[in-house]
């Protein structure tokens, strides 16, 4: 009698949410619908194949190509289609590289860039129309193989450091006390190293608890502090060389923050930093901007941007860049590259670039674009903003080799888990990690 | 009842609560979570009457809905139609007394033009002092002609005033450098929406139900053609004698021991070769001969007695009529078990799908949910209001084959 009671309950409950969400269902077609619609009745279709699963780069990206779409009614329309993560992305460009089914169009990093150019499916962007002129340097360069242009630098983000801007108003009187000068907003932040340690400390004595806060498993976190202090995966003679003398030190750098000098606390359990803001005391972090919208969204303190702390004074600390870049495949016909190229040049044009990069927290793409008068309005809204264009000078690439998403992630990532979680002295991962990359370079290993 | 035994049984029961209340808790938790808004989903003290659950904040949204939209049905969905008038009031703790609030809608992220805030007049009146602060009522009018199904509004105060209260709670209070920021997600939500908002946003973040669909039909058909194949197979190999017999079936059971993801690039050729990539096919067809399921029928085969076979084959019975009238009625529960372990095991499957098919309406309810996990952060609320929706129908599938569920599982000896 109670089990039937239940189902019937369960079943009127199930009933009556979908009824809801039927009727709830927004009013007018979706962003997606309307592109589907477009493309119904455009001869030439084109597909995209991109990483965003959700959220603001995705819902940006698609909003700019229903304009782009809109514009082009009844002759080109540009379809975004979401592959999942980028690790996806690339698996599934792998796989269809293989069977002959590439899109037109796809996001790819650096190192995918030069895999899938090692399969001879890039298209010369140059050659079909698109233009980089205007767009910051080295963005550009780190996407030329030979002077050639592969791939038109995309959704960029570099890592700054976050700070939680109110602890350090709170905090101004002990912050001074440890000689961190005041700038220009009246706020003590640190600039170089030694006053980041100094002011870490003293908010980690201050609040007891450490206020740095990582994801050990982010590599890019290791690189910034390995750059700053002068790093280079590359030796002399041009071999990647990952337990450098500098890596060492970089790394014994960060293993100090943790153990050592107690400022520093890893997250561990595969969470973002911002998903964590309610489980103690947010002081730091050195993260990508494209983070910069859910910071905001998970935290009810001021949320700072400063550029990184330098080695020494008056100088920026190195960062990295990340995020993708578009590139075309020959494999599509040259009718399609060239539309391709059309809808490229609309992306970077200075003031759809704009939009994207306020929308999204990704750095605009050149000097054109963050002097739009809709970059600038934001800025004198956000003016914490600013510290992603100051940034970028000092921020650097990883290589783009293409056994690079491999090394980043099963090798050099783990070794910078380990050592952080003291499995192993810093040289012994280093070391370690070296060796299984030179075995995965010479073929031995896959 | 002995002082023994009474301890004995209260120490196995105290033993099965605890395991219960392990097992139940990530079901808890994400029930909780899918009523909850992302800052509440995140607070460490974990919060036990979300906003969503307080009834002072289903009549207010009621309200609210019923002036941006006439009826019962604006009352309990919401929407921002054009002529009606909304009006929030909010309450602040003020230095200076009318410092003032603005007032803003948020332009979603990378639209060149935004008609909702052209549209939207935004009246203040003056301020109110009261017992608990300074009282603000905001009139936002819908002047155009269009209908908004959601009105977001963000209202900046100054530093030195606080937050106290507000006609419906708001979704996020932050500090800024200049201001202090209060956003609302929706300020005309209707009674329902409000309530299951999460469901709402994550049903309208994807087509939801073509993805229930094509999850449920890959799977029944999957389910379908593979006993088909399955029990073919698996009859072949335990009761007809032919040459070869013994090295067929450890071939079959070779193929178990292929991590599925060394596949991955090679089927993904044949398939796009046979035209079959953001198909059904694509969803179906390699799943249909399954090696466990062979392999589960098999044995289940051979521990029918010999007896039955040979006695129908005196009575004249071929291959056919020992397999479909002899056979598979004795196996029906060993069917059942492989059918729940390809129902579940096709229902769950995330990598295959995403990358056998491009368009949307090809995707399953798993790639959907993925769409929760972003780059840089995860989306729990929504997430977990999406993961309730997915895990429904496994749910209501249970309820009405329950006993034939925990027998196949306990049969098989596995989880």
């Amino acid at each position: 009698m109670i089990e039937v009671f239940t189902k019937k309950v369960l079943l009127a409950c199930v009933t009556f949410l979908l009824v809801l969400l039927a009727s709830g269902a927004a009013l007018g077609q979706t962003v997606e619908e309307e592109i589907q619609t477009l493309c119904n009745e455009s001869p030439q279709v084109l597909e995209f194949w991109h990483g965003f699963r959700s959220g603001a780069p995705r819902e940006a990206l698609e909003n700019l190509t229903l304009e782009f779409d809109r514009a082009n009614r009844g002759q080109i329309c540009v379809k975004p289609i979401s592959q999942g993560s980028y690790r996806d992305l690339s698996t599934k460009i792998l796989a269809a590289s293989a069977a002959g089914e590439l899109p037109v169009l796809a996001q790819g990093f650096e190192n995918n860039i030069a895999t899938y150019l090692a399969a001879g499916v890039v298209s010369d962007l140059e050659s079909i129309g698109v233009s980089a002129e205007g767009l910051y340097d080295n963005f550009v360069e780190a996407v030329r193989w030979d002077g050639t242009l592969y791939g038109i630098p995309f959704n960029k983000s570099v890592h700054v450091l976050y700070y939680n801007r109110d602890l350090l108003l709170e905090s101004a009187d002990a912050l001074a006390e440890a000689g961190i000068p005041e700038n220009e907003d009246g706020v003590r932040v640190p600039t170089t190293v030694d006053e980041f340690i100094a002011a870490s400390s003293v908010l980690t004595a201050t609040y007891g608890e450490p206020v740095y806060w990582f994801r050990p498993s982010d590599l890019a976190t290791y690189e910034d502090w390995f750059w700053t202090l002068g790093g280079s995966y590359f030796d002399d003679a041009g071999n990647l060389t990952l337990n450098s003398e500098t890596g060492v030190e970089a790394l014994e750098l960060l293993v100090s923050f943790v153990h050592e000098l107690g400022i520093a606390r890893p997250i561990t359990d595969g969470s973002f930093i911002n998903e964590n803001f309610a489980t103690g005391v947010f002081g730091f972090a050195t993260d990508t901007t494209a983070g910069y919208r859910f910071y905001l969204r998970a935290a009810e303190f001021d949320v700072g941007l400063a550029t990184m702390p330098g080695r020494n004074p008056g100088t920026i600390g190195a960062s990295v860049f990340q995020g993708t870049n578009i590139l075309v495949f020959n494999t599509a016909s040259s009718e399609d590259q060239n539309a391709a190229a059309e809808y490229i040049n609309f992306l970077i044009a200075p003031q759809i670039n704009a939009v994207f990069a306020t929308a999204t927290g990704y750095a605009p793409l050149g000097n054109a674009a963050a002097m739009e008068p809709g970059f600038e309005l934001y800025l004198d809204d956000n003016p914490d903003f600013s510290a992603i264009i100051d940034q970028l000078p000092a921020a650097r690439f990883e290589p783009n080799l293409p056994e690079w998403e491999q090394i980043r992630f099963d090798i050099l990532g783990q070794a910078i888990v380990k050592a952080v979680l003291q499995e192993a002295t810093p040289q012994e991962a280093l070391d370690e990690a070296q060796a299984a990359t030179e075995a995965l370079l010479a073929g031995e290993t896959r | 009842m002995s002082f023994r035994q009474f301890g004995s049984r209260l120490s196995i029961y105290l033993l099965l609560s605890i395991g219960a209340v392990a097992m139940v808790f990530p079901f808890y938790w994400m029930l909780s979570t899918s009523f909850k808004t992302q800052r509440e989903a995140s607070s460490i003290v974990p919060v036990l009457l979300p906003e969503q659950l307080r009834p002072q904040n289903w009549s207010a949204a009621y309200r609210l809905g019923s002036q941006g939209r006439p009826g019962l049905i604006g009352g309990l969905l919401g929407g921002f139609f054009p002529g009606r008038s909304v009006t929030l009031e909010i309450v602040l703790q003020e230095e200076e007394e009318g410092a003032g609030v603005s007032v803003t809608i948020p332009k979603p992220l990378g639209v060149l033009s935004f008609p909702l805030s052209d549209d939207t007049l935004i009246e203040t009146d003056p301020v109110t002092v009261t017992g608990d602060g300074n009282l603000y009522r905001i009139h936002l009018t819908n002047t155009g002609t269009e209908r908004y199904s959601r009105l977001p509004v963000e209202l900046r105060i100054p530093k030195e005033s606080s937050f106290v209260s507000s006609t419906l709670a708001p979704d996020g209070v932050r500090s800024a450098r200049r201001s202090n920021r209060i956003s609302f997600d929706d300020i005309a939500p209707g009674a329902l929406s409000y309530l299951f908002r999460n469901y709402l946003s994550a049903w309208n973040a994807a087509p939801f139900g073509r993805y229930f669909f094509n999850s449920a039909f890959t799977a029944v058909i999957q389910v379908l053609a593979g006993l088909w194949v399955a029990s073919m197979a698996a009859f072949a190999l335990a009761r007809i004698p032919f040459w070869g017999r013994e090295v067929i079936f450890i071939l079959i059971l070779g193929t178990l021991m292929i991590p599925g993801e060394v596949l991955l690039i090679p089927n993904y050729v044949l398939l796009a070769r046979l035209d079959w990539i953001d198909t059904y096919y694509a969803l179906i067809v390699p799943f249909v001969a399954s090696a466990f399921g062979i392999f589960l029928l098999r044995q289940f085969f051979l521990t029918l007695p010999q007896e039955l076979f040979d006695a129908a084959r005196i009575d004249g019975a071929g291959w056919s009529v020992q397999l479909w009238q002899i056979a598979l009625p004795l196996a029906l529960p060993g069917l059942l078990t492989y059918a729940l372990f390809a129902f579940l095991g096709a229902w769950n499957a995330l990598l295959w799908p995403l990358i056998v098919t491009n368009s949307e309406h090809m995707r399953t309810v798993q790639v959907g949910l993925r769409f929760f996990v972003e780059e840089s952060g995860t989306d729990y609320s929504q997430l977990m209001a999406a993961s309730t929706l997915a895990i429904l129908p496994i749910i209501i599938g249970f309820f009405f084959v329950q006993k034939q569920f925990i027998q196949g599982i306990a049969r098989s000896g596995l989880k």
